[in-house]
């Protein structure tokens, strides 16, 4: 890989359904090697040959870069953007290298309050999740569990993945949106600018949204319901009933502390719905089976010789555990929404590359609160997007991560590529179980949006699963497929492209 | 002593927090007259504690908290001679009352409606999700007041159960007070949840999405209960009526007030902003006013069905508005303007009345049309007929204009019924079969009859010779084989009576609302199996007349070349595959007209089920009848169509023909877009990744995750 002033070199690893950019960037002394920065390395969790896939991905980058990174950049906490940190195979690998600094969001930051009380919120709803998926799998819902282990495959202990990945740098910095334009040490002719996720009085209200509004949908073709409620809010007493009901061991599993379950109980008691009075413990409830037809009739408690009881169909016992996985896609939505999007700027030809890591509707919103300036010109985001040559398609290509007027419609330069780090087999796989035990898959690429790239890069759109297309699409125009295709060029593990 | 006809209960009349105010806490009490159940037929156990009655149980389990809350006993001297518990938010007993009484509410309002019994949608599957080899009768709706810690709730059609929820009022952020909000005190939502079990029992394939009217159709008709039938509660209205000084458009106030229906009922329903809402900038309620690009945009199941709703309420207060006039008018000296001031009792008691009426009338209405829809598929515009032409069987002179008011109201919301020439009445009512496939119909079912009913009544007539000619037997001989000729022939009498009430070769039992449920019910599947038979038999062996019966009743049979390979087919090698059809309900409905005439259907549901596939190449080759690859399977749905056949049962005709063909090409490239998420029409799944819907297994639960209070991305995920 190599960089000349004015030419950006980006490699799209091909791994699976994960993200992993390395950038060759214009260094400062014209005969150093390039400016190596690289943005997230993972995998989604259990893909096939996970391990041996990370290590061929991690030792490239070694290699590429002879040991030595100039910039790491760890866009948010979730699997398939971390998991090259968590074998140790990978990992004596990055310890063996340099790297001289990271980059994450201020999300990540350990010394700011807000950052803090996120985390500590998410983990606590990621526990309770973990009860949740269990007890589903052992009730035989398998259904709803396969659709909360597909989603908590996001999420999967990364944490320790995130602060093995942050340690890794000689320096680190914690970015603000509205940061920059940024010039790195060593770098010349680019320059970055921090576009989430927001920080602000709305905070809150942006981290939120995951999802495209009702009306005047900013994204294509969705038109749902904003999430009014934050996160701890109208799930906390989901949360709470979880930790407080869980088993020595799923404590010792999901490393549950006494505290947890103290601060667990204490807001359960205050919201029993009735005096103790009325209550008949479901122990009693079988004891009076005897004397009184009612539960068994009703609630199919049969003694234990009879096997099954009649009305066993309609028994409840897990039903309200359904509301985990309405939990579990707010904690996800709101994980994609911590990402740290950046945009970087070829200074000499002004052109934009942006990588918005897998940032939702409310972390897109957010980016066009903020104004730049660079040589007393003042920046825009409009400007940005203008000036964008390449987008580094959010979050897989799915419905929710890309605004259609606030975002791709403002991506007008005719010079436009789109890249999407996916695996449709992977992708495919995930979803929730159906009655022939196939999965019903996540819809990734999401079709309209993927149609809306076509049409707007003149179908110079790159897949990692399926690599560069062999042959031009049929809609292409031949002359600026050509002249595309001998700015990309491909191997088994990478997509590799120029831009000036 | 001849058993009451009510049993009075106590409900709250609106949300238990309006008894914390001074202004409607004397207000916030209604009395209800629910049905008195005592002895509830052969082998059924008597009414009793739960409430458990014939058509509901109440089993009140807490699975967050472990627990059961002790069941009522509606019973116990003590509450018959108070009207049940005293509303009370802390007594899980009340609830257990009140979510029992106003389900009986919205069983009657149904029933009485559509003139026979409800029976709840049957059960498919057993305890491991297989198949049953013949559909489950479920006697009782199952109802579950504390089930789940969170403002939702939902009817499950797994279960054939209501699950209702409960949560701290400080976990939502319009309402910050202490205690507990609990779903099952509000009788809106009680109604609304009702309304989609009996919906699913009537429609089963209305959980289906196979287009974006489906579902909000089901939230929409919800919700128009819930609303029509609290205002055709006597006092509910009165209160309103009296504030309202002089000015009697109705239109804002009324609509204010379904508004704040909606209100209580959270993002639950359709109904919240349907009508309407506050201005922040005035501080003052404005209604919505209609716009018929509306519905071009809208696809969310709540938003698209608010506007079904909103032109519901439309008619209502025309209904409203017409049957008052005269009493303006009288209370004005002639002018219609009505003094400033106060306005004499008497005059709010009439008004009340009106509007009362006026809600029961349109209610009715919208019950009756349920027995006139396209058995899959329905579109808001397939409503809109099939109510025009149930009202129009029933009430031939619309001397009031209710079916304007309706058609006007439709139209100014731009819900247009498709391929319709013109937006009139006439034009409205469905078709009806062509002279020579209503004949053949009539032909065949008469044919059936006649082979049926020809054999027993050969047979008797062939024993009584046999016996009379033996005149050559010793009479005591004689005797005992005469009494064995006369047990036979009884016997046969009676097989040949039962017959010959039957139509056609159909049982046709009372299916009035006093007949045994359970009866009715197996009637029905024995009557689907007589027409599954008749068609799969006589139709398919006449090969003449298929190309007949696929255009005119939308679905194939027969054995033409052109059939799409991609309909199912039953059959065996010997006698040959043929397209399979499956009668999904046969029902008699009865119902009475203002003026006195009693009209009677025989309703038959026909489905037929086509392979849709998402790539319109594999499409055509499944088309074709050609072999298609191992994971064709993955890209498929299923693709319904059919019909829905009223006849009149006394003459075997026709009148008219609802269908959905199932060799629509245009339908099924439009369901494909649906299916698929994002569609030309700019319409978004509903549960996930559509790929994922397949028979009965939309996600397990459709309704819970439709009336999450916080609509996140749960219905839809694309991580």
């Amino acid at each position: 890989m190599n960089a000349t002033p004015n030419q950006i070199t980006v490699r799209m690893y091909r791994q699976g359904l994960g993200d992993c950019f390395l950038l060759a960037l214009p260094p400062e002394d014209p005969e150093a090697p390039p400016f190596f920065m690289l943005i997230d390395c993972g995998l989604f969790y259990r893909s096939s040959r996970e391990e041996e896939k990370l290590l061929e991905v991690v030792s490239d980058i070694n290699e590429t870069t002879a040991g030595h990174l100039n910039l790491l950049v760890l866009t948010h906490e979730h699997y398939d953007h971390l998991s090259g940190f968590r074998h140790d195979t990978t990992r004596a690998i990055w310890e063996a290298m340099t790297i001289d600094r990271v980059w994450a969001a201020w999300t990540e930051d350990p010394r700011d309050d807000l950052a803090r009380t996120l985390r500590g919120s998410r983990a606590r709803m990621q526990q309770a999740l973990g009860i949740a998926a269990q007890r589903l799998q052992a009730a035989d819902k398998e259904s709803s569990a396969f659709f909360l282990n597909s989603l908590l495959g996001f999420s999967d202990r990364v944490r320790g993945d995130l602060e093995f990945a942050l340690g890794l740098g000689r320096k680190r910095d914690f970015l603000q949106p509205g940061d920059g334009p940024l010039v790195p040490d060593g770098t010349a002719g680019v320059q970055i600018y921090t576009l989430g996720p927001p920080k602000n009085e709305n905070l809150k209200e942006y981290l939120r949204r995951s999802d495209p509004s009702a009306v005047n949908s900013e994204v294509y073709e969705h038109q749902d319901a904003a999430q009014p409620l934050g996160f701890g809010g109208p799930y906390e007493e989901l949360t709470s009933s979880l930790l407080a009901m869980s088993t020595g061991q799923e404590r010792a599993e999901l490393g549950i502390t006494r505290d947890d379950i103290a601060l667990a109980k204490r807001n359960l008691r205050d919201s029993l719905p009735f005096d103790h009075s009325f209550t008949i413990p479901l122990k009693e409830a079988r004891k009076r089976v005897k004397k009184n037809q009612f539960y068994k009739d009703y609630y199919g408690f049969a003694p234990s010789d009879r096997g099954v009881a009649e009305d066993n169909w309609r028994r409840i016992e897990n039903d309200w555990l359904a509301d985990a996985e309405a939990m579990a896609l707010q904690l996800d939505g709101h994980v994609n929404n911590t990402s740290l999007a950046l945009a970087i700027e070829i200074k000499a030809t002004g052109h934009v590359l942006i990588f918005p890591g897998d940032a939702q509707v409310g972390n897109l919103l957010s980016w066009h609160q903020y104004q730049w300036s660079s040589n007393d010109k003042t920046i825009s985001m409009a400007d940005l997007f203008r000036r964008t040559i390449f987008y580094k398609v959010g979050h897989h290509c799915s419905h929710n991560a890309t605004l259609r007027e606030k975002g791709l419609e403002l991506m007008t330069h005719e010079d436009l590529v789109a890249f999407i780090p996916v695996s449709k087999e992977t992708a495919a796989k995930k979803g929730r179980k159906q009655p022939d035990g196939t999965a019903s898959g996540w819809q990734m690429p999401f079709a309209p949006l993927y149609q809306a790239l076509l049409e707007r890069t003149k179908h110079r759109v790159i897949q990692s699963d399926d690599g560069i297309p062999s042959r031009k699409p049929a809609d292409a125009e031949a002359e600026i497929w050509k002249e595309f295709k001998k700015k990309v060029r491909q191997t088994d593990l990478y997509v590799e492209i120029d831009l000036a | 002593m001849i058993a009451p006809r009510y049993r009075r209960l106590r409900v709250y009349a609106f949300d238990p927090i309006f008894s914390r105010r001074l202004r409607t806490a004397s207000s916030n009490v209604v009395t209800l007259r629910v049905p008195w159940e005592e002895k509830l037929g052969d082998g059924l156990a008597d009414f009793g504690k739960g409430p458990v009655g014939e058509y509901i149980e109440v089993v009140d389990y807490d699975p967050s908290n472990e627990c059961f809350y002790e069941p009522i006993d509606l019973n116990d001297p003590h509450l018959i001679a108070q009207d049940g518990l005293a509303p009370s938010e802390g007594n899980p007993q009340f609830h257990q009352q009140m979510v029992y009484a106003v389900a009986m509410q919205t069983i009657k309002t149904f029933e009485r409606a559509l003139g026979r019994r409800i029976l709840w949608s049957a059960r498919l599957r057993d305890e491991n999700n297989r198949f049953l080899n013949k559909r489950g009768y479920v006697p009782r709706l199952r109802i579950y007041p504390h089930a789940l810690r969170e403002a939702n709730a939902y009817y499950s059609p797994r279960k054939k159960a209501l699950l209702f929820g409960y949560t701290p009022a400080s976990s939502r952020q319009d309402e910050k007070r202490p205690g507990m909000i609990f779903t099952c005190l509000s009788q809106d939502i009680i109604a609304h949840e009702m309304t989609h079990a009996i919906l699913d029992g009537i429609h089963r394939s209305f959980t289906e999405p196979s287009n974006c009217d489906v579902l909000a159709f089901h939230e929409a008709f919800s919700d128009c209960v819930a609303l029509l039938q609290r205002f055709s509660l006597p006092g509910i209205l009165d209160h309103e009526i009296a504030e309202n000084f002089g000015d009697l458009s109705g239109d804002n106030r009324l609509a204010k007030m379904a508004s704040e229906v909606g209100k209580a009922m959270g993002k639950h329903g359709a109904l919240r902003d349907a009508l309407g809402q506050m201005n922040p900038k005035s501080g003052r309620w404005e209604p919505r006013s209609p716009n018929p690009e509306d519905i071009q945009k809208t696809f969310h199941p709540h938003e698209r069905g608010a506007i079904l709703v909103a032109a519901f309420f439309r008619t209502f207060v025309e209904i409203y508005q017409i049957r008052t006039r005269d009493l303006r008018r009288i209370a004005s000296g002639g002018t219609g303007i009505l003094q400033k001031g106060a306005l004499h009792p008497d005059l709010v008691s009439r008004l009340s009345k009106e509007a009362r009426k006026a809600a029961e009338q349109l209610l009715n209405m919208c019950i009756r049309a349920l027995d006139y829809c396209p058995p899959v598929d329905i579109t808001f515009g397939d409503f809109l007929r099939a109510i025009i032409t149930a009202d129009t069987i029933l009430v031939p002179d619309d001397d009031l204009g209710y079916r304007i008011a309706l058609l006007e109201s439709f139209e100014q919301w731009g819900l247009y019924p498709e391929n319709v020439t013109s937006l009139s009445v006439e034009s409205l009512v469905w078709p009806t079969a062509s002279k020579e496939a209503g004949k053949l119909f009539q032909d065949l079912l008469r044919e059936f009859y006649q082979e049926e009913s020809g054999a027993v009544g050969g047979g008797l007539q062939s024993i009584q010779k046999m016996a009379a000619n033996r005149k050559n037997v010793m009479p005591e001989a004689k005797q005992p084989m005469l009494n064995q000729v006369e047990k036979v022939a009884s016997g046969l009498e009676k097989v040949r009576s039962r017959k010959t009430q039957q139509f056609y070769g159909l049982l046709y039992s009372e299916w009035d609302t006093r007949s045994d449920r359970k009866k009715v019910f197996e009637e029905m599947l024995e009557n689907q199996e007589t027409i599954n038979s008749l068609l799969t038999t006589s139709f398919a062996r006449q090969e003449n007349i298929s190309r007949q019966i696929r255009e005119q009743f939308g679905f194939a049979s027969g054995s033409e070349n052109d059939i799409p390979g991609s309909i199912r087919k039953s059959g065996s090698k010997v006698k040959g595959h043929y397209p399979a059809i499956q009668v999904n309900s046969v029902r008699w409905s009865s119902r009475e007209s203002p003026d006195g005439d009693v009209v009677t259907d025989l309703i038959v549901e026909i489905t037929q089920t086509r392979m849709g596939y998402f790539d319109e190449a594999l499409q055509r080759k499944a088309d074709k009848g050609e072999p298609l690859g191992k994971d064709a399977k993955s890209q498929s749905f299923k693709f319904r169509g059919g019909c829905t056949l009223i006849i009149d049962p006394e003459t075997a005709v026709i009148r008219y023909v609802i269908k959905k063909d199932v060799e629509d090409q245009e339908r099924l490239r439009r369901q494909r877009a649906y299916r698929s998420g994002g569609s030309a029409l700019g319409l978004h799944s509903t549960y996930e990744s559509c790929h994922a819907l397949r028979e009965d297994e939309i996600g397990e639960e459709p309704f819970g995750l439709l009336h999450k209070n916080d609509l996140s991305g749960s219905d839809l995920y694309f991580p």
